[in-house]
């Protein structure tokens, strides 16, 4: 039981930890420079309520928040990277996971072993799913240390939920691109195609933001489509920070999407032939 | 030899079939390729069985149907009759497969791996020592450093492992040396005449007829003859080599002229004579003349196979 999970926490944990590693670096180095940057924040503030745009290409919210707090500015900071490295890492995921196996061949060796498919590829994403736990976990960490050691004001839960809402919506992306890898059995095919829904949602996300001044309801519609649009860390940490409530109803949306997509591809998984022609 | 009545695979009308074409008004879309043609055959417990084609005649299709890989379009598929889908999983538990151009995990050690492997089928290992003894890869170093030789020993190794009583090897012995080679076939019979049933598909025709008891010939996905080896052989054409004493004028047109003599060629002074079955009218005419040195052989494998496979190397000449 678990022998696949077991396996790739110990062959991958190094291959999916780095990236997490420098973002963990980063959560490091914003908490070094907050005390040198709060009062320049203060003015940067003024010059972005002044100026809408510039507001909107550091991402929608960012005035909501308030950048001169701590929590606003480490949440504009954090979660724009993390999304693209995670980006990075969930294509990676949905494409080592199957269809790099079934290019090279290796899947057709395991699976001659009495390993139920669905249980392989469910073993491969909780893997997956641990290691990147470390994520919200270890940035929360280092900054709530931080914070604490330098007496920054900052509302610790409020940035971890924020933290464990994104990677909840990350994981969903794991999800959507392991399906896309059970479809193609192929890297190239793979690669395209989650490539254009990760990629595109985390586009129709940002540019959504920067139009909202332009058309509003354009900007719902590009947004309302995008995964990247509900649990955002910046708008969690806005909601639990300004009224105190986190958004269950997106939280429900994105576990049912999740959820929904990992039964088909386990599902797809278990039934479908493995064809290379 | 340890072979039973029982029967290990039941293969009957397995049609596999690639892709869908429609017809859209006058004009077909899209490609179907009929890879497996109503193939049957059997393999029976404590056999091996060779599975010769070229590339393209549908032998890895048919083996990857057996595994489950492939959704067949009919027919049936059983293993210790069990059923090829519905009770994959238990068949699963007794099957060690090799597939062709192997390839494994390569940040694995072959320790690492037989460990691995060893959680989902159990090893043997007496039978292990045994394998290691017989190939000498070292199994402390990263798959990745290993030559395809090695890599092909590995592979070798980890399927035989858990000493299955089914094997499904596909090209097994490709990448191995000629000394590996043979002591893969020893190990191969050794398991055979301990009541293991092997299945074994390959390109090397005089692999097949050392150590196969029975062959099956797949054509553009048909099964054309299912034979025991030395039947097929004994059934097969014969070649009958003669050496004339100095003087003596063979009548060649009169050779020819026997209904079941197929050729007649002259190579280095020795007349090579084709015949099929009966060949008693052949040598009343030849031993008329004062012969020096006569031989008469049964085909080779592989000259069966060519036989089988004529037009096809037939017009490859020509191209």
């Amino acid at each position: 039981m678990l022998t696949i999970y077991k396996k790739q926490l110990q062959k991958t944990w190094l291959f999916w930890t780095v990236p997490i590693a420098l973002l963990v670096a980063m959560a490091l180095l914003l908490i070094w420079i907050w005390p040198d940057y709060e009062p320049i924040m203060k003015q940067f503030e003024t010059v972005l309520e002044d100026n809408p745009v510039f507001a909107a290409l550091l991402g929608e919210g960012t005035l909501d928040l308030g950048i001169s707090s701590f929590e606003g500015f480490a949440s504009v900071e954090m979660f724009m990277v993390a999304d693209i490295v995670f980006m990075a890492l969930i294509l990676l995921f949905g494409t080592m996971s199957i269809a790099r196996e079934a290019d090279s061949g290796t899947l057709d060796i395991i699976l001659s072993y009495p390993v139920p498919r669905w249980e392989f590829l469910l073993e491969k994403l909780l893997a997956f799913i641990t290691l990147t736990l470390s994520f919200p976990i270890l940035v929360w960490g280092v900054i709530h240390v931080g914070a604490v050691s330098l007496s920054v004001d900052f509302n610790s839960e409020a940035f971890l939920l924020a933290l464990l809402g994104k990677w909840i919506v990350y994981m969903v992306f794991a999800c959507i691109t392991l399906l896309c890898s059970v479809i193609f059995m192929e890297t190239t095919k793979t690669l395209s195609s989650a490539g254009l829904i990760v990629g595109g949602s985390w586009i129709f996300e940002r540019f959504g933001g920067l139009i909202r001044a332009a058309s509003e309801e354009t900007a719902d519609i590009l947004q309302g489509v995008s995964l990247f649009h509900y649990l955002d860390g910046g708008a969690v940490l806005n909601k639990l920070i300004n009224n105190g409530d986190f958004p269950v109803d997106e939280l429900i949306l994105i576990l049912t999407i999740g959820i929904a997509v990992l039964l088909a591809a386990l599902f797809l998984f278990q039934k479908r032939e493995f064809t290379y022609i | 030899m340890a072979t039973t009545d029982e029967t290990v695979l039941q293969v009957e009308n397995l049609t596999k079939i690639y892709g869908r074409e429609l017809q859209l008004g006058s004009r077909k879309v899209g490609r179907r390729i009929v890879a497996v043609d109503d193939a049957s055959f059997s393999v029976k417990k404590g056999e091996i069985f060779g599975f010769l084609g070229p590339n393209g005649a549908g032998k890895t299709t048919a083996i990857r149907s057996i595994l489950g890989y492939l959704t067949i379009k009919s027919g049936t598929i059983k293993i210790n009759g069990l059923d090829y889908q519905k009770d994959s999983l238990q068949i699963r538990q007794n099957i060690g497969y090799i597939p062709g151009d192997v390839t494994l995990y390569s940040n694995f050690t072959g320790k690492e791996l037989i460990n691995y492997f060893n959680k989902f089928r159990p090893t043997d290992v007496t039978f292990l020592k045994k394998l290691r003894k017989i190939f000498k890869v070292d199994l402390s170093l990263k798959i990745r450093s290993l030559s395809s030789g090695n890599r092909q020993q590995a592979a070798i190794i980890v399927a035989l492992a858990s000493n299955p009583n089914f094997l499904i090897l596909d090209e097994p012995s490709s990448g191995l040396d000629p000394l590996m080679a043979a002591r893969f076939h020893n190990l191969l019979r050794e398991m055979r005449n301990q009541g293991k049933t092997i299945f074994l598909s390959s390109h090397d025709l005089a692999e097949v007829q050392a150590i196969c008891d029975r062959v099956g010939i797949i054509r553009k996905g048909k099964i054309i003859v299912v034979e025991a080896v030395k039947e097929l052989r004994r059934k097969s054409m014969q070649r009958l080599n003669v050496e004339f004493m100095k003087g003596e004028t063979p009548n060649i047109d009169a050779i020819k002229a026997i209904p079941n003599v197929i050729s007649v060629e002259k190579m280095d002074g020795t007349f090579q004579i084709r015949v099929k079955e009966d060949v008693n009218n052949l040598l009343k005419l030849v031993t008329s003349q004062r012969i020096k040195r006569m031989t008469l052989e049964d085909s080779s494998l592989e000259e069966i196979f060519l036989e089988y496979y004529k037009d096809e190397f037939d017009r490859l000449k020509e191209e």
